[in-house]
Parts: structure tokens; C-alpha cells; sequence
């Protein structure tokens, strides 16, 4: 703890866009045949004589906690004015097991290359402490760490999934946050509207929907989540289901306007089951009501049975899959991931409610298996996204999930790219930045210092 | 304190620190004010947060003066100035945050918010040092009028300082300050209680 403010916080959004660039990426790197998870450094800076090279990798002591998302324990958030610490230190990743419930906390102030685990909550502790299960975002609030979780506080998971606290000074877990949950059942992403005390959930499915793979019959019977929900932040209370048609199925991402006044955002959808497309929704606050529409619809791309894996032969089409966005601090550009198509595209969102496609780029796919441009064949398609924060460098790897890599793309190996955002919009693929992980499957990434969805902001931006 | 003159400059100048610190307040008020775009706010909102202040001070005094009036005198001396070193160096360690409180706030949320973070920050006993620690007040009236100056320069200095720098951050300077001029005030403030303490003692 310091005598002043950590100098990477910023009160506004767009103040952190003038941060200065990245040198390390930390990228979740999961194993599937038997062998522990770890958490991977890699030098991203293009100074140094290790760029993009591996400089760290943290094996952890167990086998199968399936990393996923993780996140730090302190960020902007708390120069927020009704709590304001900011000699809080962001120093510490909460890297949560999707599958065994386990939790990592790694210190990376000492040797940003090389964090060591400074904590491990174990299962049990979590589940007694939250009564939920299978742990997924984490995001630093003004007052404390908040943790989604996807299944109830069992080993089977069964029962609502939802939110947790954790304290972030002593890292310990404080326990279940809502208060008045009302219909809320399916659990995923949330994110917050600090300005407007509101709280956004969104819903996958419970562990049996999701652990053992894509239930397709699930599906195509609408039982997947197909809501968002709002919460009030000070009494913890449900306010508002907004459902979008049981069609959409697996509402999952969800980016609010990095503006503390603004009250809209947007939530991806994984897929339509009447068509397969998939879709970008824009929630928004009307005359007291809370609304939502579709903004972008993507459509399902046909392909040959026989270039297609077993769960979509019946179809003879890629469903899009969007399975992450991603925001800029501006609320300019908005990245949406295609995994089933390989696509990412890049959106102009200065309209949210008129988005404009604005760049592209293609690796992998389904069907297309397009190489990168380096050369290298691509398994898998793009999916985790993160971008920097002054918006110009968009990092990204392929693996989901790993029943459902299985199903989509048997032979994926991980890998992890980047692409160049241009001034006035517009995405290309940097073709020396290519990093092969072979065996081990990449999942997100977090940069050093924060990233586009790394920081919660109090102050709106200055004019 | 030596002389009246010198007790009333302690007084204005603890108020003029209470307002220089972020957390007790005019913070908040920036943020207001740019959340509703609306300099007015940064007047508006100062109200209810030097209320809350006040009501803080005036019940650690009623505290103390009860008390003194209790304890003799040379027990009440090491009382209090054990309290001020004490709750000094706690807060050295304590770095709670609270946690009802949010952006979207009334009149009555700033005033109980002021109310508790000036308490909690032991804001009133940092006062105790200027009070006069040896003679008793036995009523309500006289405990009215040895409070009332001490009180009334301490926010004032409080409430200007803490109105002009809200507004000039917000008008003028911009938020980018916090990156830079930011000192931690939990550290100085556990510092000023302790000496605040020490002073009681062998003053």
C-alpha cells in the first residue's frame, strides 16, 4: 500500500485510454490429457529481445480446475468517491476453476513474469462460504471483489447460480450477495452501471447443461438461458427480467457503456435455434424502463456435410457461435467473436443502437480453416477477446470450453494472436505475432496494468 | 491550547484539513456534478455532507463533555488521550470500506454518509486537543456555548475549502489530479489523531 494513487487507475474511461502500452499478456493455458493448468507470461512488448516469447508459465498443483475467466483484485473502481482507497494495488489475479470450483489467487507484483500463489481457496470452501459453484467472472467494485458463479453449492451444481463477494483487502470470501434473487436461476457474465446503481446478469445454463458439452436437444428445446436480469447494486434486490425469446439461446457477454451515465450496453447471444444465426442485443434504459433489442443479427454460413463435425451434419450450415465481445473504453468499437465461423468483427457502436460492421478478420472456422497469415494452420476459431487499453491492439486465442472444443473442433491446438485496430476503424491480423501452444489450450487473456474489461469507472467521461 | 486565539486557529485549521481530504467529501460532489452535468450540484450536494459532518462533531463532544464531567479531571486527560493514540493507530491498520453506500444518492443518503465516514474517521475527537479538557460544563447550555465557536470555525474552514476545491476540479482542473496529487489521507489522518493524542497528554 502506497502513499499515492496506483498510477494504473484512472477516473474516467476514456482518461485510461491514455495508458501506456502493454509489455506482458497473462493468457489462462488449459490442459486436457491429465496434466495440471497453468497460467502463462508472455512478453508483448515489441522492444524486447523475449517478444513473443512464453517468459512465464505458473503450473498449478491440480489436475482438471479448467481456468477459464479471471481478473485482478483491484482496479479503477476504487478511486470511486463514496469509498475512495486508491492506495489499493492491483497485484493480485483471482483465477477461478470452472469445473473444480477451486480458486487461485497469484501475486504478480514481486516478478510480474513469474506470480507465485500467494492463495488457494479449495472447493468445499468456496461452495459452504457462497452456497454456489463453479466460479466465472470476477470484477473489481468500489467496495469489494464480485464473483459469478454458474451452479449452486453442490458438487452436481444443482440450484441457481449467481454472485459472491470477496473482500479485496483480505482476499477472503464474504459470501452470497443477492438479496431477493426473484425468477433468476441460470447464471453467467454481469457487469454494473456504477452511476445508476444497476446491475446486469446474464445466464448460460447450470452444470448439467454445459460440463459434459453442447446438449443439442436442450437447445432446440429452449432450455438453455435466454434472459438478462437487473439488480439493484445497493439492495442487492432483483428488479427486472428482460427474456429475448427462447430461441436465443445462451445470452452470454455483456459490455455496458463504459460511461458511468449512460445507461445501455450489450450482451451477445450465442445462437438462434429457428435459423443458427447468432446476435448482438443492446439493452437500455427508456423513461424508467429497462428495454432490449437486436442490433446485429450474423448469419448461419452454409458448408458441405462433410467439412462439418458431427453436431452440425444435420444442419449442413456453421452457426456464427458468438461466444465473446468486447468493448472500447470510448464505447466506440465493439469486437464480437464468431468461434463457429472464424470471423471477428469489429463494429462501430457510436450508435448503439445502429451498429456498423467497420473490419474483419478471419482465422480458423468450422469449415474454413483458415490459416494465419503467417502461414500457420488455425484450429479452433477466435474467441476470447481483449483489447488494450488506448483500443489499438486486439489480442485473442480459440479455445471455449473444453467438452465443447471437443465437439466443434476435435483436434484444436491453442493459439494466441493479435490484431491491429486502424485509426478509423478497420482490423488486420499482425502476421509476426502468431504464438503456437500446441497441446495446451488458451483461454482469456489479461494485460498487464488492465485492459478493456479489466476497470469499473465512477466518473463519467470529461467533456 | 495556550490562548483562545490559538485554540480557535486549531479549530479552522483542522476544518480547513477536513476539507482537503477526498474521502470526507468534496470528491463526492464532483462526481455528482458531473453525473448530473450540473455545476449547481457541486453546491447542493456540500450541504447535506457538511450536515452530516457537523452532526458527528457535536455527538463526540456531547461524549466528551459528559464524560468529563464524570471522570476527574486528571483521569479524563489520560482517557482521552489514550482514545486519540489508540483509535490513531487502528486506523493505521483499518482500511474498511463502506459498503451501503453508492453513486445514486439522495440528501438523506449524503448526510448519513458524511455522518459516518467523518465518525468512523474519528473526525470529532481530532477536535479534543482544542477543548478545554480541565473545566467541567455541567448543563447543556454551557456545553452549547464552549461548542459552539469551535464548531462553527471548524466548518467553516471545512465547508470553504471543501465547496472550492470540488468546484475548481470540476470547473477548472479536471479529474486527472487523482492520478497525481492523490496522498494517502488515511495515513496523514491516524498521524494527526496520535499527535493530537500525545498533545492532550503532555500538553
Amino acid at each position: 500500500m502506497g502513499m499515492t494513487a496506483d498510477k494504473t487507475f484512472y477516473p474516467t474511461a476514456k482518461m485510461a485510454m491514455e495508458a501506456p502500452k502493454e509489455e506482458l499478456a497473462y493468457i489462462a493455458t488449459l490442459n486436457v490429457h491429465g496434466k495440471p493448468d497453468s497460467l502463462s507470461t508472455v512478453d508483448v512488448n515489441p522492444e524486447s529481445d523475449s517478444y513473443l516469447s512464453r517468459v512465464g508459465e505458473l503450473t498449478f498443483p491440480n489436475i482438471g480446475d479448467e481456468l477459464h475467466h479471471f481478473g485482478w483484485n483491484a482496479c479503477s473502481a476504487h478511486l470511486c468517491p463514496y469509498a475512495p482507497h486508491p492506495d489499493v494495488e492491483r497485484r493480485y489475479l483471482l483465477i477461478p476453476g470452472l469445473r473444480s470450483s477451486r480458486m487461485y489467487i497469484v501475486d504478480t507484483k514481486d516478478n510480474p513474469r513469474d506470480p507465485k500463489i500467494i492463495k488457494t481457496i479449495e472447493p468445499e470452501e468456496l461452495m459452504e462460504k457462497t452456497g454456489y459453484s463453479r466460479p466465472h467472472t470476477i470484477h473489481c467494485g468500489p467496495e469489494g471483489i464480485y464473483v459469478s458463479a454458474l451452479g449452486g453449492g453442490t458438487k452436481s451444481g444443482e440450484g441457481p447460480g449467481g454472485i459472491f463477494l470477496m473482500d479485496h483487502l483480505t482476499l477472503d470470501i464474504k459470501g452470497q450477495w443477492e438479496n431477493d434473487r426473484g425468477p433468476q436461476h441460470y447464471a453467467y457474465d454481469f457487469w454494473w452501471h456504477l452511476g445508476h446503481d444497476r446491475v446486469i446478469t446474464s445466464e448460460w445454463g447450470t452444470p448439467d447443461l454445459f460440463e459434459n458439452g453442447l446438449n443439442l436437444e436442450a437447445a432446440v428445446a429452449g432450455k438453455y438461458g435466454h434472459k438478462i436480469h437487473i439488480w439493484d447494486l445497493k439492495t442487492h434486490n432483483h428488479l427486472h427480467e428482460l427474456d429475448l425469446g427462447k430461441e436465443h439461446q445462451m445470452v452470454l457477454e455483456l459490455r455496458p457503456s463504459k460511461n458511468p451515465k449512460n445507461t445501455y450496453g450489450f450482451v451477445g447471444v450465442v445462437v438462434n435455434t429457428q435459423d443458427l444465426s447468432a446476435s448482438i442485443w443492446t439493452w437500455y434504459l427508456e423513461k424508467d424502463e429497462w428495454k432490449i433489442k437486436k442490433t446485429i443479427t450474423i448469419p448461419a454460413q452454409p458448408a458441405a456435410v462433410e467439412d462439418l463435425p458431427a453436431p452440425l451434419k444435420q444442419f449442413g450450415a456453421v452457426p456464427p457461435l458468438i461466444t465473446d465481445i468486447n468493448l472500447s473504453l470510448d464505447d466506440k468499437f465493439l469486437y464480437v467473436s464468431c468461434w463457429g465461423t472464424g470471423e471477428l468483427h469489429q463494429y462501430d457502436v457510436s450508435d448503439p443502437f445502429n451498429p456498423k460492421l467497420a473490419g474483419m478478420v478471419e482465422i480458423g472456422g468450422v469449415a474454413k480453416k483458415k490459416a494465419h497469415p503467417n502461414g500457420s494452420p488455425a484450429t479452433g476459431g477466435p474467441q476470447m477477446v481483449e483489447l488494450s487499453r488506448d483500443g489499438k491492439r486486439l489480442y485473442f486465442t480459440n479455445s471455449l470450453y473444453s467438452s465443447w472444443d471437443d465437439q466443434f473442433y476435435s483436434d484444436i491446438k491453442g493459439w494466441f494472436v493479435k490484431a491491429d485496430v486502424s485509426q478509423s476503424g478497420g482490423i488486420t491480423l499482425d502476421k509476426d505475432f502468431f504464438m503456437d501452444f500446441g497441446d495446451q489450450r488458451t483461454h482469456q487473456v489479461r494485460l498487464q496494468g488492465g485492459d478493456s474489461s479489466s476497470d469499473s469507472f465512477c466518473f463519467p467521461n470529461e467533456e | 491550547m495556550q490562548t483562545m486565539e490559538h485554540s480557535m486557529l486549531f479549530f479552522l485549521s483542522l476544518g480547513i484539513y477536513h476539507g482537503i481530504n477526498p474521502g470526507m467529501g468534496w470528491l463526492f460532489s464532483v462526481s455528482i456534478a458531473m453525473q448530473k452535468e450540473s455545476t449547481k450540484k457541486i453546491f447542493t450536494s456540500q450541504i447535506p455532507i457538511a450536515l452530516g459532518h457537523l452532526a458527528s462533531l457535536i455527538v463526540t463532544l456531547i461524549i466528551f463533555e459528559t464524560l468529563k464531567n464524570i471522570i476527574p479531571i486528571y483521569y479524563a486527560k489520560i482517557f482521552f488521550a489514550s482514545i486519540l493514540i489508540l483509535f490513531g493507530t487502528y486506523k493505521i491498520f483499518d482500511r474498511a470500506h463502506m459498503n451501503w453506500v453508492k453513486m445514486n444518492v439522495g440528501n438523506r443518503d449524503l448526510i448519513l454518509w458524511s455522518f459516518l465516514m467523518a465518525s468512523s474517521h474519528g473526525a470529532g475527537l481530532m477536535l479534543i486537543p482544542g477543548f478545554n479538557t480541565e473545566a467541567k460544563h455541567h448543563t447543556i447550555i454551557n456545553i452549547f456555548k464552549s461548542g459552539i465557536m469551535p464548531l462553527a470555525l471548524h466548518m467553516i474552514g471545512m465547508i470553504i475549502i471543501s465547496t472550492t476545491i470540488a468546484y475548481v476540479v470540476y470547473k477548472v482542473i479536471g479529474l486527472r489530479i487523482l492520478r497525481t496529487a492523490w496522498v494517502n489521507f488515511d495515513y496523514l489522518w491516524s498521524y494527526a489523531l496520535i499527535i493530537g493524542g500525545l498533545f492532550i497528554f503532555f500538553g
